[in-house]
């Protein structure tokens, strides 16, 4: 799989659980349509508080979806969709998998 | 994100009756034949065994549910891929058998416990498949 190739990011497994929970998908979706946000920022549109935030903005970094910068009094977040692209990775290549798999299954099936 | 961004799901009919189906899904010189190069397997609920494709990709398989000629739910992790749950579903249908997988993340389940029922079971409740469909 993909992650190999990039050695230290973090497994695809982190990544569907960072994504398994709904507000942080929303963070997720709002982080791809700017450049960089403050948690304040993110604080204004989603109905939970700026310290609910700052969690799942720190699970989304764990995730490798998300990185940090300080600039000044502030931390602005931006997207890595990196680690995104290993996920639906996955879900390709398993696909791929089992139509294999299940052409197999079919001809054995078929023959016998 | 809907749980079809997190599942992978097939479905295909077999022109087979139940019978033969599930044979081809329990037996492991039959599951030699489609699943695996080299299956190690019994399909006993608890049973724990390893697969082994031609690219020499070695996996460990835990068998977590088995409901005759129904359902086998296996869990395994290919070489750096998350723990997934695999999932097979068997019904009768006017052409034969159809096989319904489903292969999801271990860390997807409480996405999918969004849309089941609480219950017994790996699953923590009905079938995956059924929450697909």
């Amino acid at each position: 799989m993909s992650t190999t190739a990039h050695g230290s990011q973090p497994p695809v497994g982190a990544v569907f659980s960072a994504l398994s929970d709904p507000t942080r998908r929303q963070v997720v979706e709002l982080l791809s349509q700017r450049p960089s946000v403050t948690a304040s920022e993110l604080a204004h549109e989603l109905p939970i508080t700026r310290q609910a935030i700052a969690k799942h903005l720190t699970t989304l970094a764990d995730a490798g979806l998300v990185s940090a910068a300080h600039e000044g009094r502030e931390t602005r977040y931006r997207l890595t969709p990196e680690p995104l692209s290993d996920a639906m990775q996955w879900m390709a290549t398993a696909g791929s998998r089992w139509d294999s798999r299940l052409a197999r299954l079919a001809r054995r099936l078929e023959e016998a | 994100m809907a749980i079809e961004d997190v599942a992978v799901r097939r479905e295909i009919v077999l022109p087979v009756d139940r019978e033969t189906a599930w044979s081809a899904l329990t037996e492991p010189e039959e599951l030699a034949r489609w699943l695996a190069d080299e299956v190690e397997l019994e399909i006993e609920p608890g049973a724990e065994g390893s697969l082994r494709w031609a690219d020499g990709e070695r996996c460990p398989v835990v068998v977590e549910e088995v409901v005759e000629r129904r359902r086998i739910v296996l869990r395994w992790a290919e070489i750096d891929g998350p723990e997934t749950l695999v999932e097979f579903v068997l019904d009768d249908v006017p052409q034969g058998t159809r096989l319904v997988v489903v292969e999801l993340p271990v860390s997807q389940l409480e996405v999918v416990g969004q849309w089941l029922e609480q219950g017994p079971g790996v699953l923590g409740g009905p079938q995956m498949a059924a929450a697909l469909v």
